[in-house]
């Protein structure tokens, strides 16, 4: 595949799938401008790979892992952690969220702990299974359904809570 | 209510996205830093921690790095700098068969087989090198179908092996399930932060049980892994980290009791005479943390020791911060005091080694 090929081909890709690229990103971060360095990561990490992944057809899973899990690796990092190890249970986002076309319900995923968040957003929203699940976030399947169980209970409760 | 539409509903578009010709180029500046290689070879090399980059696959496992071929898809872009790729060789190479071909001063720290989950004849490896005293991180994949290489650059230190690993893998092989083992609960990052893995916290934390001088460390730790208890050990200096984790209540009743004895056996390493240092052929080995401030290789005075070939009189500093002259064989270390010298000089552990071999009493 020569230059002009691979970027008359991924451009097609990116005019087609980004913008729902960045509602993931967005749904996992809560932050349009942290949406958009995570897709971009995302994008150019896809297009260095590009001829490998577009021959096996798997190109928005292999954008999406990557949003993900660059998304866990920021949340470790210390100057934007969502969870420090030392200081107690999983807590969630501090980031200012930006008033705009939003529910309570995505106020109420945004309140969610990080690995809850993206759990349901993955299984619920994406429809990933338990295994494809896991294998995204790195967690066993165990983890995965009790994430899940505790997302969409806490959800419930939230909405329910907001709606009281 | 149908959580999936709902999620679906709750939020908008945002804001309009950058231009597409934007994230093209910055693809091709990032294809330059990993520049993809297809044809006959047989090799993959991903990069590394450390600040350098080493070229990649040549025509064959024993490449010397000059030139790799470039797939037509890999050229520069206008206004693209050249990555200096080729100016060195990879400390590792990863023969079809299997055999791991390694530069002159790389030592293998830790190996981890197939991460890739490759089926046969098609092989990879995710390796811990030491490159002459540096540490590099190194995934391998050999492939006679055709091979692939990527270079990166080393701004990965900021995690760990096992997560870099894992992400390095899925970059290749998005999707695949992967055989890389599982993270350990705490590890030490490549510039020496400690992180949890997920579901991980920390119950109790005693900082440099080791009593170790930085930039080496030590923490041994109690964690609640989602309600199974650990207790772990762990150290970490310029030359790479370890640990050690045991259940509670499997050796000792306390957590101080086991850590007071783990301590003491990884210490034991580090300042018992036998094991403080070995000799090969000439070339001396010291255990992790003993630093050699002075050696001579085949002393003379050593002659009534054994070969003298095979020795080197060595002036070495313990990880407890004693400093001993050793004479080191292939079988190990026999250290001697330096009060019990007429200085605290090699010169005298010199003279030392012959008067004591010349009347036949010997070092011990």
């Amino acid at each position: 595949m020569r230059t002009t090929e691979r970027d008359a081909a991924f451009v097609e890709f990116v005019r087609a799938r980004r913008p729902h690229l960045r509602r993931i990103a967005y749904a996992i971060c809560g932050d349009w401008h942290r949406a958009d360095d995570l897709v971009q990561t995302a994008l150019v990490k896809l297009y260095v790979t590009w001829p490998r992944v577009h021959r096996d057809g798997r190109e928005e899973a292999y954008v999406r892992t990557i949003i993900v899990r660059a998304n866990i690796d920021e949340s470790r990092r210390p100057w934007r952690r969502e969870r420090p190890g030392l200081e107690g249970p999983d807590r969630a986002s501090r980031q200012p969220l930006p008033v705009e076309e939003r529910s309570a319900l995505f106020d109420a995923l945004q309140g969610l702990p990080a690995m809850q968040r993206r759990t349901v957003l993955l299984r619920h929203w994406l429809g990933l299974s338990v295994a494809e699940t896991a294998h995204e976030l790195a967690i066993s399947e165990g983890t995965v359904k009790s994430h899940s169980s505790r997302g969409l209970a806490a959800l419930q409760a939230l909405l329910t809570s907001d709606t009281a | 209510m149908d959580i999936q539409d709902e999620i679906d509903r709750s939020f908008g578009a945002g804001p309009e996205p950058g231009p597409v010709d934007a994230l093209v180029a910055d693809g091709r500046r990032a294809l330059r830093r990993r520049r993809a290689t297809t044809g006959a070879a047989a090799l993959a090399v991903v990069l590394i921690a450390g600040g350098t980059t080493w070229a990649a696959a040549g025509p064959g496992p024993h490449a010397r790095g000059a030139d790799p071929s470039v797939a037509s898809d890999t050229s520069p872009g206008p206004g693209e700098d050249e990555h200096p790729a080729a100016a060195h060789q990879s400390p590792a190479t990863l023969d079809t068969d299997g055999t791991l071909v390694l530069q002159d001063g790389v030592t293998v720290l830790r190996r981890v087989d197939n991460p890739m989950a490759l089926e046969p004849p098609k092989l990879s490896v995710g390796l811990v090198l030491d490159d002459n005293g540096k540490q590099v991180w190194m995934l391998l994949e050999a492939d006679p179908g055709g091979g692939f290489s990527i270079l990166d650059d080393a701004h990965r230190a900021a995690t760990t092996f096992d997560r870099w690993l894992r992400e390095v893998v899925a970059e290749n092989e998005p999707g695949k399930v992967t055989a890389y083992p599982e993270e350990e609960p705490a590890s030490y990052t490549g510039d020496g932060r400690l992180v949890l893995r997920d579901g991980v916290t920390i119950l109790r934390k005693v900082d440099n049980p080791m009593g170790l001088e930085p930039p080496a460390r030590s923490v041994g730790l109690v964690l609640d892994d989602q309600g199974r208890r650990i207790w772990m050990l762990l150290q970490t200096d310029p030359s790479g980290s370890s640990s050690i984790r045991d259940d509670p209540g499997k050796r000792f009743a306390t957590f101080d009791e086991w850590l007071q004895a783990t301590c003491a056996d990884q210490s034991s390493a580090s300042t018992d005479p036998v094991q403080v240092a070995t000799a090969l052929h000439g070339e001396l080995t010291v255990a992790r943390g003993v630093e050699v401030l002075e050696k001579v290789v085949a002393p003379a005075a050593a002659a009534a020791y054994g070969p003298v070939d095979e020795q080197v009189a060595a002036k070495l500093r313990l990880v407890d911060g004693s400093v001993v002259f050793a004479l080191v064989g292939p079988r190990g270390a026999t250290t001697v005091d330096p009060a019990v010298l007429e200085a605290p000089t090699m010169d005298a552990f010199l003279a030392h080694l012959r008067t004591q071999g010349d009347n036949g009493a010997g070092l011990r």
